[in-house]
């Protein structure tokens, strides 16, 4: 009951930051010195010419009537139109989104279950060396730059050993297996999807493996861990039950900052793997000037983070009973 | 036994102050700049004497000094063509005791270019770090004392912030205002003032209930002498931290854009020179080229690392949050 | 013959830490038999609580131990870890302090004691659901509480669950260690009772741990007194009560009033005392209200919780005026609305000729100087970054334009009204390098430094040591008789308040039940709640057995308030309509009393005769 009160009034929050980010968007793109539409509509066009253009993309006309203009497109979820496709931003965007989502679910999935496991195991291992390798090769994934890990990985793999392709989500011509789900469950997808999503795993797991173990750490020092002890509980449980359960509060809470480095590294992996997803589109819309496509895939991505977080938010109340009641 | 107060003649304070409210003196402020700065060197000195503490700090100041020191160090320009002594251009050359980090296809000598690129890497990264570091602190600061609405306005508009990606978004800008440094500036300190200004704000809360931030304002303190004269001195050392990560999360934000090959390419950063490595098409054989400015990166980040490790081991604390 | 149920010799507990070794406890021998009650009675520091630890193998691996333990004859350093583990709770179990992180906050009350349950004896989950309510059941907690989370549990019911986990399974040996700390007297009280009760039951051998002596000398058989880490004083309670031999005990003792009654001697009972006449603070029917709930529920006044109502009082130039009353009851409330940190929701707060009520941030700055407040937590009410010599100085530099020099002379005076000499020694000291009495009189300087009319002092001694705290308590007083400056004390411990105050005040639930002299309301209670709460002092003559008092039900949260009398759900003396449905007013001529059915003015007094101080309070 509690639980779905709170679930709410983070909806409610939600919303609340949705109609700030919307409009900020809106703004980035409509305000900044010199005229967004200038990449299509050249300076050396017939006046007349831009004129008609002007309209078209409905720049001439004051922002504030712009902005609602722009909402009531969104509210029928119309992006506008790609300069450089020639068409609907969305329908492009709905493809990528897909491709994107293939390559970035399992891998943020299998980093939080790696990293949270391995945090837990070494925090509460006896052993400190095994300890101290874990930590510092944890901090040396962080301190990499994931385009340089995949470069290396892509050397090594795929151009070296040739073990692994190194560009690509399937074979050119090795026939189009189907669409959608099916077309994932190729072998030839997967063989495609091995390098990329190692890298991405590795490149999130750090965050959770440290803050999983750090808060064990920290738990394990905790009044109810004595009593517990003292209590003739077996080792093991005390470790799980009580220590684990509570480590996992922190490393939920990490998780809408992650949410922005997930997306970031998703945009560098797309681009060394040639991976046809959302974040190599914004790079490919910024070099071709293509604005309302940048538009479009900054303001999925803003939604998507906002999404994760009031997500995590509710997820928190839900395994921590205090935040619940207050 | 006599009973009324004691104390000095000369003066009357006490009841009869209630008109002089005193406006803060400019001598009053120097002190507090002061206390800014002993605050700081104090953290340095716990962070120097932490475990690990002293290696990092001997590291980092290892990397400034070669920023600083290199025309002395290196022994060629950054656009240096090397020819070697038949006149011919050293292309390509792997690692040895001449070039010790190999040359490019263009024969320019890939150590110099390191060397010369620390220097802007680490402005570029400290002078980010710094704008971002001064808006969080503000922004935590106020956010945090004020509360009410101030809090609730400004904490929404952090968390719009969290909700935008920042790769994503440097791209974006880099799109509309075009590629230079001040871009990649400006993209660090308007989205990464967001960790800065939590961190601070929920340090904030906590001294605000502790009995010496009330009694301060029991004390007749007005709003601001409490914020930067009792509560700043005490979250510097937070502050100086988040300096030397968002130094960090600058160089690799630097490294990205430039390998995206939107960052300026008219001098050598280390991220620069990675990304004339992968777009030489020459990776498959020159091995050497993208790994020792990768290199440089990792170990000036893991070094950064190690300083917030040391600060945690200092304050027995724990950052959930990150950048 | 049988072995005793435990036995230690020669416990001797070192630390190691970055500064070399240190010597937690030293040589420590005790026995405990089956049935008996034996207490471990120390300051912060004297480690009683390592010793507790030791005997259950909970210490620190920096810890380094030696000596003997043995548990009914059985050599307890020779146990195996996997074996000691079966003793534990089995055998030997452990009731912590009722602090909030003895619980484990994620896991509801009733699975945590099915875990202990399951984890020592087989069983289906019904089973063990079954016989963790029972045991929830018989400690008072009601089955529909009893699968709540920690958090949602009062701190007296925090602690009757850890109490009913210890005896889950009926162990031989219960260690307590400072059971009762942070919790109300009458709360303590019904813990001393289940403690007594469930020794009786189960006919276990009790080793108790606290630094309060009353609780020891109710509860104890014998009692062992540490301090630094070694035993100065052991034997049966009537001999280490009645006859200390060491000075260190009878410094304990005598620094503690007997029964929350003020030493006689000091003749402050308005007969050589000049009766004071001005008025500094005048309170007339206040109310603070605070919003509870986040966000857009914060701005509902549905969800304000009434935190104090109606309650006015007066103090006087020169005057102590105690504040008493368990937490929750708006005391601190109270204190942080007289010095503006909260606003007033009605009535009327005057200070001299002033109005503070209504007042303006800029107009609450004029009136700072007249009333100043010194906080709870001395080891929070300091600047870290500042030296004594900033700290005191500080309200100077805020508010006026006196010369460097001035500023320090007042600073020099301020620290030596409030008894730190040599005054040259403290002022380049940080807050770190000074005892806690000592910040608490740097504290005091600070608020002293701007003459102020009214001293506000909430629980200023309830984090020092006993003895600590006396001296302070005393300075507060001796502020009042040399400057004249009105003093409004605030605690929860009735014997602070009884050393210090000319008058008293009771507050429960937001309201004021009872005002008078301190004596008479201490001696002749007329509110049953005051009767309740000056029975609930533990006795510190052994000679004396209080029965226990146990005050039925729990104190309710303010969120929802009796109607009426607010403390009739718990009263025995609550019978009529009028309880229930009216609220009463404070009436009465110099002792006053909000009751319907008050105790008699004359009734005769319910404490024992009282006991001369040893300690002369310095006169002045």
């Amino acid at each position: 009951m509690a639980l779905a009160r709170y679930a709410l009034s983070r909806l409610a929050l939600m919303a609340a930051t949705i109609a700030v980010l919307v409009p900020l968007t809106f703004l980035l793109f409509r305000a900044v010195p010199g005229d967004p539409s200038a990449a299509v509509i050249g300076p050396n066009l017939d006046p007349a010419v831009q004129g008609v253009l002007r309209e078209r993309y409905g720049v001439d006309e004051p922002l504030a009537i712009q902005l609602v203009k722009y909402l009531g497109r969104l509210a029928h979820g119309d992006l506008g139109m790609s300069f450089q496709y020639k068409r609907p931003v969305s329908e492009i965007l709905a493809g990528k989104l897909f491709n994107t989502g293939v390559l970035v679910v399992p891998a943020i999935v299998l980093a939080l279950l790696l990293g949270t496991a391995i945090g837990a195991l070494t925090a509460a291992s006896r052993r400190s060396l095994l300890d101290r390798v874990v930590r510092n090769a944890a901090f040396t994934v962080k301190a990499s730059p994931i385009f340089w890990t995949a470069s290396l990985a892509v050397l090594l793999f795929s151009l070296r050993l040739d073990w692994l392709p190194s560009v690509g989500m399937r074979t050119p011509g090795q026939g189009d297996a189907g669409s959608g789900l099916a077309a994932i469950w190729s072998t030839d997808f997967l063989w495609h999807l091995a390098l990329p999503l190692a890298i991405m795993t590795l490149f999130f797991m750090p965050e959770p493996l440290l803050t999983m173990r750090t808060a064990m750490k920290e738990n394990l020092h905790e009044d109810f861990i004595e009593l517990a002890q003292a209590q003739g509980l077996r080792r093991r449980r005390v470790i799980y039950w009580h220590a684990a359960r509570n480590a996992l509060l922190p490393v939920v809470t990490l998780m809408p900052a992650l949410t922005g480095v997930l997306i970031g590294g998703q945009v560098i992996v797309e681009t060394v793997f040639s991976w046809p997803g959302m974040g190599r589109e914004i790079v490919n819309a910024v070099n071709t000037y293509d604005y309302p496509m940048m538009q479009g895939v900054f303001l999925l991505t803003g939604l998507l983070a906002v999404t994760v977080n009031t997500v995590v938010d509710i997820l928190y109340a839900y395994l921590d009973p205090r935040v619940r009641l207050t | 036994m006599t009973r009324g107060w004691g104390g000095p003649s000369r003066a009357e304070p006490g009841r009869g102050w209630n008109h002089t409210v005193a406006s803060q003196t400019r001598a009053r402020r120097r002190t507090d700049l002061g206390r800014y700065g002993r605050a700081a060197l104090a953290a340095l000195g716990d962070l120097w004497r932490a475990p690990g503490g002293k290696a990092a700090i001997v590291f980092l100041a290892g990397f400034v000094l070669i920023a600083i020191l290199a025309p002395v160090i290196a022994p060629y320009g950054p656009f240096d063509r090397v020819r070697g002594g038949d006149g011919r251009l050293d292309r390509l050359l792997p690692p040895s005791l001449e070039h010790p980090f190999g040359t490019t296809n263009f024969g320019r000598d890939i150590f110099s270019q390191v060397i010369w690129g620390t220097r802007r890497t680490l402005s570029v990264g400290a002078v980010a770090a710094l704008a971002t570091v001064v808006i969080g602190v503000n922004v935590g600061l106020i956010s945090g004392y004020l509360g009410g609405k101030v809090d609730a306005f400004l904490m929404r508009v952090t968390d719009s912030a969290y909700a935008i990606p920042f790769l994503p978004f440097a791209i974006v800008l880099v799109g509309v205002l075009g590629r230079s440094d001040v871009v990649l500036v400006l993209a660090v300190a308007s989205l990464f003032w967001r960790t800065t200004a939590r961190v601070v704000r929920s340090q904030v809360l906590t001294l605000k209930e502790r009995a010496f931030v009330k009694a301060a304002v029991v004390g007749g303190a007005s709003r601001w002498r409490v914020v930067y004269t009792h509560l700043a001195p005490n979250v510097v050392s937070l502050a100086l931290l988040y300096g030397m990560l968002l130094v960090a999360e600058a160089v690799l934000a630097e490294a990205s854009l430039s390998f995206l090959g939107l960052a300026p390419t008219d001098s050598v950063s280390w991220g620069t020179v990675m990304f004339d490595a992968f777009t030489s098409q020459e990776m498959r054989t020159a091995w050497w080229w993208a790994l020792f400015p990768g290199l440089a990166i990792m170990m000036f980040v893991f070094a950064i690392s190690l300083l917030g490790r040391a600060y945690d081991a200092v304050q027995g604390s724990r950052r959930d949050v990150r950048l | 013959m049988t072995p005793p149920l435990l036995e230690v010799r020669g416990l001797t507990v070192d630390f190691e830490t970055a500064e070399g070794r240190v010597q937690a406890l030293r040589d420590l021998s005790l026995t405990i038999e089956r049935g008996e009650t034996v207490g471990l009675i120390g300051e912060s520091g004297s480690g009683k609580s390592t010793a507790g630890k030791a005997i259950l193998r909970l210490l620190a691996p920096t810890a380094r131990m030696s000596g003997g333990l043995a548990f009914q004859g059985r050599d307890l350093a020779a146990v195996p870890s996997g074996d000691f583990r079966k003793l534990r709770w089995r055998e030997l179990a452990f009731v912590p302090q009722a602090a909030m992180n003895s619980l484990d906050p994620v896991h509801r009350v009733d699975r945590q004691l099915m875990e202990v349950l399951r984890t020592h004896q087989p069983m289906s989950r019904r089973e063990a659901r079954r016989r963790a309510h029972e045991a929830l059941e018989s400690v008072g907690i009601r089955a529909d509480r009893a699968s709540d989370y920690p958090h949602q549990f009062s701190g007296g019911m925090r602690q009757r669950a850890l109490i009913a986990m210890a005896t889950l399974l009926r162990p031989a040996l219960l260690v307590a260690d400072e059971p009762t700390t942070g919790l109300d007297v009458v709360v303590q009280d019904r813990i001393l009772e289940l403690l007594e009760k469930v020794k009786q039951d189960m006919g276990l051998g009790l080793l108790l741990i606290t630094h309060d002596l009353g609780v020891a000398a109710e509860l104890c058989d014998r009692v062992h007194v540490l301090r630094q880490g070694m035993t100065v004083e052991s034997g049966t309670v009537a001999q280490v009560f009645g006859q200390p031999r060491d000075p260190y005990t009878r410094r304990l003792l005598g620094n503690a009033p007997a029964d929350g009654r003020r030493p006689e001697d000091d003749g402050v009972d308005g007969e050589s005392r000049p009766t004071p006449t001005r008025q500094a603070i005048v309170v007339e029917d206040v109310a603070i209200r605070y919003a509870t709930g986040r966000g857009m529920a914060a701005l509902a006044r549905r969800h304000e919780v009434s935190a104090v109502d109606g309650v006015s009082l007066t103090v006087h130039e020169g005057e102590v005026f105690g504040l008493a009353g368990e937490s929750g009851c708006g005391k601190s409330s109270l204190a942080s609305a007289l010095v503006g940190l909260a606003p007033l929701a009605a009535g009327s707060a005057r200070l001299g000729e002033t109005e503070i009520g209504a007042l303006s941030g800029r107009g609450w700055r004029a009136v700072r100087p007249e009333i100043q407040f010194i906080f709870q937590d001395p080891f929070q009410s300091l600047n870290p970054r500042f030296t004594v010599e900033r700290s005191v100085a500080e309200p100077l530099l805020a508010q006026t334009r006196l010369s460097p020099d001035e500023v320090r002379e007042w600073v020099l005076w301020a620290l030596d009204a409030a008894e730190l000499k040599p005054v040259d020694r403290y002022l380049s000291r940080r807050p770190h390098q000074l005892s806690g009495g000592e910040r608490q009189r740097v504290a005091i300087a600070r608020a002293l430094v701007v003459r102020p009319r009214v001293l506000l002092a909430d629980e200023p001694v309830s984090m020092l040591d006993r003895s600590i705290g006396r001296d302070v308590v005393d300075l507060l007083r001796r502020l009042a008789d040399d400057l004249g400056v009105a003093v409004l004390l605030i605690s929860h411990d009735l014997s602070v308040l009884a050393r210090a105050c000319d008058r008293l005040g009771v507050m429960y639930l937001g309201r004021l039940v009872e005002v008078g002299p301190t004596r008479e309301v201490l001696d002749h209670p007329r509110h049953p709640y005051t009767h309740a709460l000056v029975r609930a002092v533990p006795s510190e003559d052994p000679n004396h057995r209080r029965p226990h008092l146990l005050l039925p039900g729990e104190l309710p949260s303010a969120m929802n308030r009796p109607a009426g009398c607010a403390f009739h759900p718990r009263c025995e003396r609550a019978d009529t309509d009028d309880c229930r449905r009216v609220t009463p007013d404070l009436l009465g001529n110099g002792h006053r009393v909000a009751c319907w059915h008050p105790h008699d003015q004359a009734g005769q007094s319910i404490l024992p005769a009282p006991e001369k101080s040893t300690t002369e309070r310095s006169t002045t």
